[in-house]
């Protein structure tokens, strides 16, 4: 049987928004539990009849959340990373991104695949050895430390998204520009980062987040409590033979998305919505 | 980015009147960008960078797996024992298991997510309304700090506390509130929704970009030839979004086989080995066992696997051609 | 608040510091570090309450020795042994540390605890803390570790419900499985017993064992278990759950959270912990008769329980400063260091002399810890044990309550298991 066109496009129309509400209730429904689960005291979330909407909805634990320990402190450090390792990967991932997608060398397959043996084998063994490598460079306790660590774990990625997006850009329109009595360096940054710049919005999302959620590292190599990080303070809030405060983690869950939305609303207008709905349209 | 020819043009001389003339008073940059010194010039910050982390860990680790070394036994040094250790894990029940459990657990860890990843660019590219909000609404998941997620999806599907139970049992789909997390046949499952939560942010965020940049030209084209839609979405769009495909998966199964995060926060493992896979294996013989020799050795086992397949698949994904 | 003051005091010394540097001549720094030493301190007290007790040590500690300042670090009990071998290895281990008497014969193996023994001879403290407190932290005769607080096993029961029942609390292990099986009422969701079976579950495994009449190691610590002895002491705890239906059915990951979960709504009458959790259970289920404690059961041969001392001992001190990290870690044997513990925590002295106190023989709820405490010991600890106990016997205790194998089988894989971490 043959669909009308009119027919089909309702079809897929229907499908679409289909795919969209089950794919936003998937989403969304574990973030909205923890957004009510934050306005619970504890007494209402451990009930032997479950409560869903809050009997006595509370801000409580925000306030305790933030008055508590050092989260100030800790959200500080953790912003300050995760702002040196995007800003590092990119300047540092662009540049190694771009010599494999331009040029064509003996074992460039060997480095690209060399480039992911750091995430590859197992963070297990990588502890100790680490733990040493920054010890002796002096960089446990530094933000700039912790940074390094996670770059150097993140470039990996970066560089092989990178890579994808620059390859999509033709050639021929950095030759243009060359023509035009650009070098090299000036088409790189007059031309390919422009084009690629919803390549490279996604890659700084994604380092973003990465670095903004680590935990192990951050625990690893820091030895006072001034230089840990929001998911340490958070993981700390869990603790094995102690009553799950389940309204000051969800509280936590939430403040700690809070600034990437935040982010993307600020951002909506240029990076993301180049990111989000393709690179030159109209 | 493969950009339409028509928006070339108007994109390029619009960068150019926005691109301040300084960026080219790096002179010396730009002398050098023509020399040939350019690539590898590009090239070192990262190799230094990398090379800096990378080559004691993974030295010192092969180096461990041929050594005997247990931190609870000082006394007996660290004798150089060949490839007994891996003969070892050949006799090792555990070990096997673990393996399977890996494969198991990494396969569908990546396919899931990816297969509703995929399906959500999809739906997102043809622009309906409100999906401007869906699009960012759906990364949600991916921002949420691990232990938060963890141990609010345990909660979800806690066996007293846990919504999903209730809203199940309230359905009348289950007739009491069932223990996911501790039963062996629904314990992986139950992780392999968590993690296809936590995943599908990445791949749609990803596949989107990709698809964004496929000419909508070429479906036209393909429509005026008289392609159907599942021929279109064979000949043009897989194709094109293949190396987006490639890295998404490539990154996403490395990330998936060498995390135990899942498992230590619900699991622990099990219940019995269930949930025990690989790269839980090694942290606990490390740090539970202190046996860092064997871990060695299994570290290095699964490096072999991800390498294999890393270039198996990039092969066959045809990525590495050129 | 107390947090504040502290940190002003430090932001005060360090500024009075910088400033007797600068003006300071050549070489007087080094003096002055050791004048004002910096004494590193991981420890594991997460949930509020507890760092509020830590806190006014602190504070009381800072007023005592003016001169000594403490770099606290919370370190997440889960991963602390990583964390901790990381820097023993590392070479960057903290000057001082708390440690579980489980963990201290793999930290010392792995070289991360010093012998203290010299200093704890040479002090008054061994009057005040009584001789078995030691032996948690005692190696070889040599002493690694002093005593704080203790975690004394019990058992929570749901005293109304016992009352109801016209039930005592059980004091055997036969008593036990009759006072579960009494209680159980599963179609209303009521279980007689929060069974641990998710992690942390080992320990009870390997204490049910014990009390059965198998040891797990000898005094030469070579491999003791007995097999015969083991199998019954693990058929029982686990008929429990297969064969009575007296425990939730999700065993098999019920730790602490759950199992504390379970009880506070209900779910459960009977629930074994030690008295570390008190002061939450009081605050979740109040003092109103909803709960008690307990002695825990008898096993054949002895009581399932066991007191343990939570230590402190000396890891790494940097130079000099191994007097002011003993100045600290000897100030929690203290009397008024557990007063003070005991009330902001409800945390067990073990200090005889603080046991003997009013505040803990005038509480009813401190009886089972009182009885406890002149019963029983540490719990069983030799190096590689949690190892063993965590990947030997919790998956096979867990297979066992799945009805994957046998309690046979089980023990045969302990048995091997532990042969392996014995000597392996």
């Amino acid at each position: 049987m043959q669909l009308s066109f009119r027919a089909t496009q309702r079809l897929y129309r229907a499908l679409t928004a289909a795919v969209l509400v089950f794919a936003g209730i998937f989403a969304l429904f574990p973030l909205v539990w923890t957004g009510l689960t934050s306005l619970k005291q504890n007494s209402d979330v451990i009930t032997a009849e479950m409560q869903y909407l809050p009997h006595n909805p509370t801000l409580e634990n925000y306030f305790e959340l933030w008055s508590r320990k050092s989260f100030v402190t800790l959200f500080g450090n953790s912003v300050v990373i995760t702002v040196l390792t995007v800003s590092l990967c990119l300047l540092v991932g662009t540049s190694a991104a771009y010599a494999f997608s331009r040029y064509r060398f003996t074992g460039r397959n060997a480095a690209l695949v060399g480039f992911l043996l750091i995430r590859m084998f197992p963070m297990v063994l990588m502890l100790i050895p680490l733990f040493i490598i920054m010890r002796n460079l002096g960089l446990l306790n530094t933000r700039i430390g912790l940074a390094l660590a996670y770059t150097t774990f993140l470039l990996p990625i970066a560089t092989w998204m990178l890579k994808g997006f620059f390859d999509a850009i033709p050639p021929d329109l950095e030759d243009a520009a060359r023509i035009d009595g650009a070098t090299r360096a000036g088409a790189i940054v007059r031309v390919v980062l422009p084009l690629a710049a919803p390549g490279v919005a996604a890659t700084a999302v994604l380092t973003a987040i990465a670095a903004w959620n680590e935990f192990l590292f951050a625990l690893m190599f820091t030895t006072n409590e001034a230089s840990q990080t929001w998911p340490v303070g958070l993981h700390l809030l869990v603790g094995e033979e102690f009553n799950l405060p389940w309204g000051l983690l969800s509280a936590g869950g939430i403040i700690s998305i809070l600034p990437i939305i935040v982010f993307f609303v600020l951002a909506q207008k240029s990076l993301v919505r180049g990111l989000m709905q393709g690179a030159v349209k109209g | 980015m493969a950009v339409a020819p028509a928006d070339r043009r108007s994109g390029l001389s619009l960068l150019r009147s926005h691109w301040p003339a300084w960026l080219d008073l790096f002179g010396w940059v730009g002398r050098i960008s023509e020399t040939r010194y350019w690539a590898w010039l590009m090239l070192l910050p990262g190799f230094l960078l990398i090379s800096v982390v990378i080559f004691y860990p993974v030295i010192s680790g092969i180096w461990l797996s041929l050594h005997e070394y247990n931190l609870l036994r000082p006394a007996r040094g660290q004798p150089f024992v060949g490839l007994q250790q891996f003969i070892d894990l050949l006799d090792d029940e555990k070990f096997w298991l673990s393996l399977r459990n890996t494969a198991y657990f990494g396969v569908f860890n990546v396919v899931n997510p990816f297969l509703l990843g995929l399906v959500i660019a999809l739906a997102l590219k043809r622009a309906v309304r409100g999906a401007g909000l869906v699009r960012t609404l759906i990364l949600m998941p991916w921002f949420m700090p691990s232990v938060v997620a963890g141990h609010m999806w345990a909660l979800l599907l806690d066996s007293r506390l846990g919504v999903i139970n209730d809203i199940l049992v309230k359905l009348g789909l289950l007739e009491s509130y069932w223990p996911w997390f501790a039963r062996t046949e629904t314990a992986m499952p139950a992780i392999l929704l968590v993690g296809l939560w936590r995943g599908f942010p990445f791949f749609a965020l990803l596949l989107l970009a990709g698809l964004q940049s496929i000419s909508q030209e070429m479906y036209e084209a393909a429509a005026v030839d008289g392609a159907n839609a599942l021929s279109r979405f064979r000949h043009i769009t897989v194709p094109l979004l293949l190396p987006v495909i490639v890295v998404a998966i490539t990154l996403r199964t490395i990330a998936v086989v060498n995390s135990p995060d899942l498992m230590i926060i619900l699991t622990g493992g099990g219940p019995g080995l269930a949930t025990h896979v690989l790269s839980f294996y090694a942290f606990q013989t490390a740090y539970a066992t202190f046996d860092f020799g064997y871990a060695a050795a299994l570290s290095v086992v699964m490096l072999g696997i991800l390498i294999f397949f890393t270039l198996i698949y990039l092969r066959v994904a045809g990525v590495d051609r050129d | 608040m107390s947090k504040l003051t502290r940190r002003d005091f430090l932001k005060g010394s360090a500024a009075a510091g910088a400033a007797l540097t600068g003006n300071a001549l050549p070489g007087a720094a080094r003096l002055l570090a050791q004048d004002n030493p910096t004494v590193d301190y991981w420890h594991g007290f997460i949930a509020e309450f507890v760092h509020a007790g830590f806190e006014v040590v602190l504070e009381n500690f800072h007023q005592a020795n003016p001169d000594i300042t403490i770099n606290p670090l919370t370190v997440p009990n889960s991963e602390f042994m990583t964390k901790f071998t990381t820097s023993v290895v590392g070479n960057a281990a903290p000057d001082t540390t708390m440690a579980a008497p489980q963990r201290i014969p793999d930290m010392v193996a792995i070289g991360g605890l010093q012998d203290i023994s010299g200093r704890v001879g040479e002090s008054d403290l061994m009057d005040k803390i009584p001789a078995d407190r030691w032996d948690g932290a005692t190696i070889d005769g040599a002493i690694y570790g002093v005593p704080s607080f203790m975690f004394v096993d019990w058992m929570y029961y749901r005293a109304d419900w016992f009352e109801e029942a016209g039930l005592d609390p059980p004091t055997t292990w036969e008593a036990f499985t009759e006072a579960a099986i009494a209680m159980t009422d599963a179609d209303n969701g009521r279980y007689g017993f929060g069974m641990r079976g998710g992690n942390g579950g080992q320990g009870f495994v390997v204490k049910v064992i014990e009390s059965f009449g198998s040891p797990i190691i000898d005094d030469m610590g070579q491999p003791a278990m007995d097999f015969d002895k083991a199998v019954e002491a693990l058929r029982w705890y686990t008929d429990l759950h297969t064969v009575h239906g007296a425990v939730p059915p999700s065993v098999a990951n019920d730790s602490f959270r759950q199992l504390m979960e379970a009880f506070q709504t209900g779910q459960t009458a009977m629930l074994w912990h030690h008295t570390g959790s008190l002061a939450e259970m009081r605050t979740v289920l109040g003092d109103e008769g909803a709960f008690s404690t307990a002695v825990r059961p008898h096993g054949p041969e002895r009581q399932i329980a066991s007191a343990t001392p939570s230590y402190n001992g000396i890891s790494m001190p940097g130079d000099g400063e191994e007097d002011a990290s003993w100045e600290w870690i000897s100030y929690w044997a203290d009397i008024n260091t557990q007063v003070d513990f005991l009330e902001l925590t409800g945390y067990f002295p073990s200090s005889a002399l603080v046991a003997e106190d009013e505040r803990v023989q005038s509480n009813p709820l401190y009886a089972a810890a009182v009885a406890t405490v002149d019963e029983v010991g540490p719990p069983t600890r030799f190096p590689g044990g949690p190892g063993w106990e965590r990947n030997v016997v919790l998956p096979n205790f867990q297979r066992v309550l799945l009805g994957e194998i046998t309690a046979e089988d089980a023990i045969e894989l302990m048995m091997e298991g532990l042969e392996e971490a014995v000597s392996g």
